[in-house]
């Protein structure tokens, strides 16, 4: 594997980032970039507690890191509890790996914001409990971000409505969940993403605003709350495992960005589970 | 391609003589704009255009009542309409109808109905009421006049005006629900039996000799004649040469799938056997019916969808393909699990072990149907499609 300059520069910026926070505190290194070329070739790997990703340096309301690259490849590794990575990357034709190992994790990634990230390819994999994951591909829209889980199997009795960009559902003396299909940011066509999660308690957004996308998940663990959407597009696709107990599963497509024309979500989608809620909405209605 | 041409214009300008007519009809009929009927059931896409030109989305909620010359349009919707004197006219996707007169005089014998079949499929169900004269309800497609004797039917219109229609039986009693008579410039026939049905390919053109379709129900008339032929209605065409170009692009033309429903033995049929293999992707109901069409003759059904393997507790589907869930249902012994795979407004996949319990609730544009695996406790999959 070459490096050019472009990924050299990355890791001379977050050694010495490294290096400064490591006086303060051997379990807080904080890593800021921006990275803005084409071609690069990136790993970073932490390794310990309290590690995070970011945009500054964390001493006040962390911002995203960013990275406009195009054609790269980008191994972002976490290795430890109480990690952080708030990241927007701007790419087309990349791949992207993402390796979370441990608990109490937030990985809050863009991918395509305001800009195309087509045609990527991307592998995430979380091992550990109680991690919050946030992903966005070609979608921005923070109102996305659902932190809570508000529904369980004792009040699972409703269907959700769909009227127009809204779904939501209700029922008898609890509070009205909604959101909306919002596909107005960016775009991540044909994005082929995989994501495994493995461990408890962990709560997951996935939002993919594209066409022609893929994305395959895999939950293996109890008690997570998994929510992902696609919209905006064309036969999108996703092929899901869940193995464990007592989950909330959300998967929401929309395909209907071309009036009169049906471009049927495709959902294939194995459960082993008990006392899970699980909820389906594929629209054509845009 | 030249020879299809000629007839289609043809078609077009007689059809149009029809609908001068029978506007002229109707403009004699018309009264106060009071409504005529209601929209007693709706779903998906549906509209009336009032003579006026102004378009009118039917929801649910907004329904507004039938005026005299509107016009009601389906695109991936389907609307019940019923009329003053209780005729019922059932309107599924991408129908278009006009209704150019409905006139309720004292004198039953004075009272007028006209209306007009121009694409799509609808059924119609002639009044119990007293206040019109069957004689005196008149139906039109593109190629042909229908005339009524107190009688349940439908019509298949395609896009170039060619229809089909089937006299249907009297729900309860199974026998013929009447009897139509289908005349044109080309001649006229009778339809006196049940699922007796005619093509007519063109206004001077006569109506087909009837043929009678067995092995079908009502259920399989409102879905399935839009995608496929009965092999009747094949067979009386290749022996009248009704359509020699097999490229039109006639929708009673196109076989999109072999209409093999009738050509079964269900006995000989081993569900435990069906496997992915065996899913036809076409055989799946575009046009599922909420108008209730087919609810009164789904009762038999729905008591024998339950146990049908020691395999496997299953209420809702049934194993292979049921036609009313639109659930494909495979059972993998061997690897100890269950799939569901339905493609009607989107694909859905489902597997899970044979040892789980779960209820799978699925409610698209127009239907809502429940399958319960085991006792259906474990988990609940609730599934919206939406078009």
């Amino acid at each position: 594997m070459s490096m050019n300059k472009n990924a050299m520069s990355i890791f001379m910026m977050a050694g010495l980032v490294m290096s400064n926070a490591a006086v303060g505190d051997a379990n807080d290194n904080e890593i800021f970039i921006a990275q803005t070329g084409n071609n690069v070739e990136l790993t970073i790997q932490q390794i310990g507690a309290g590690n995070k990703y970011g945009g500054d340096d964390f001493s006040g309301t962390s911002i995203d890191m960013t990275m406009t690259v195009s054609d790269s490849y980008l191994d972002l590794l976490l290795d430890g509890d109480y990690n952080k990575m708030f990241g927007t990357i701007s790419t087309t034709g990349s791949t992207i790996n993402n390796f979370v190992t441990g608990n109490y994790n937030t990985w809050n990634q863009k991918i395509g914001v305001a800009n195309t990230a087509d045609t990527l390819s991307i592998d995430t994999a979380i091992t550990g409990d109680t991690n919050s994951i946030v992903f966005r591909a070609g979608n921005a829209d923070d109102a996305y971000n659902i932190s809570t889980p508000l529904w369980n199997q004792s009040n699972a009795e409703s269907f959700w409505t769909v009227s127009g960009t809204t779904w939501s559902r209700t029922a008898s003396g609890q509070t009205a969940y909604w959101g909306s299909w919002n596909p107005t940011e960016g775009s991540a066509d044909s994005l082929d993403m995989d994501l495994d999660v493995t461990g408890s308690d962990n709560i997951a957004n996935i939002f993919v605003n594209s066409s022609n996308a893929t994305f395959n998940w895999d939950i293996t663990g109890s008690d997570n709350w998994i929510q992902t959407t696609m919209e905006d597009g064309s036969d999108n696709r996703q092929t899901v495992d869940v193995t464990g107990d007592y989950n909330f599963i959300f998967v929401g497509q929309d395909t209907g960005s071309t009036t009169g024309v049906t471009n049927n979500a495709i959902l294939d989608a194995s459960f082993t589970t008990t006392h899970s809620d699980i909820n389906i909405i594929q629209s054509d209605a845009n | 391609m030249t020879h299809h041409l000629l007839p289609r214009i043809q078609t077009l300008t007689l059809y149009n003589l029809t609908l001068t007519s029978l506007f002229l009809i109707g403009s004699a009929a018309i009264g106060a704009a009071e409504p005529i009927g209601d929209i007693i059931e709706q779903t998906g896409v549906a509209s009336l255009v009032r003579s006026g030109g102004e378009e009118i989305s039917v929801s649910g909620a907004f329904v507004p009542g039938i005026k005299l010359n509107d016009t009601a349009i389906t695109g991936n919707g389907r609307m019940l309409i019923e009329f003053l004197d209780e005729e019922e006219l059932s309107i599924i996707e991408h129908t278009r109808i006009y209704i150019d007169a409905a006139y309720y005089d004292p004198d039953p014998s004075k009272s007028k109905m006209a209306i007009r079949m121009a694409q799509g499929t609808a059924r119609f169900t002639s009044g119990r009421g007293k206040r019109i004269n069957k004689s005196n309800v008149q139906l039109s497609t593109p190629t042909a006049e229908i005339a009524i004797l107190g009688t349940d039917f439908t019509t298949t219109i395609d896009e170039i005006g060619q229809s089909l229609i089937i006299l249907l039986p009297d729900e309860e009693t199974g026998e013929a629900s009447g009897k139509i008579i289908i005349t044109n410039a080309g001649g006229s026939i009778t339809l006196e039996e049940a699922y007796q049905a005619s093509v007519i390919s063109s206004y001077d053109t006569a109506p087909s000799r009837p043929v009678i379709l067995s092995g079908i129900d009502i259920n399989m008339i409102s879905n399935i004649f839009i995608v496929s032929e009965p092999v009747e209605i094949k067979e009386m065409k290749a022996q009248e040469g009704i359509y020699g170009n097999k490229t039109s692009d006639n929708i009673l033309d196109v076989d999109f799938l072999e209409f093999n429903e009738l050509e079964k033995d269900y006995l000989a049929y081993d569900e435990l056997e069906f496997n992915e293999l065996d899913i036809d992707y076409l055989d799946v109901d575009f046009l599922q019916d909420v108008l209730d069409v087919v609810l009164s003759l789904d009762k038999k059904t729905a008591l024998d969808r339950s146990a049908l393997s020691s395999d496997i507790m299953l209420d809702g589907t049934k194993l292979g393909f049921d036609v009313d869930s639109q659930y494909n249902t495979l059972l993998d012994k061997g690897a100890g699990n269950v799939k569901f795979f339905r493609d009607v407004d989107g694909v859905i996949s489902i597997s899970m072990l044979l040892s789980q319990t779960a209820t799978i609730r699925t409610i698209s544009d127009q239907k809502e149907s429940e399958i319960i695996l085991g006792d259906g406790q474990g988990i609940i999959i609730n599934i919206t499609q939406v078009q």
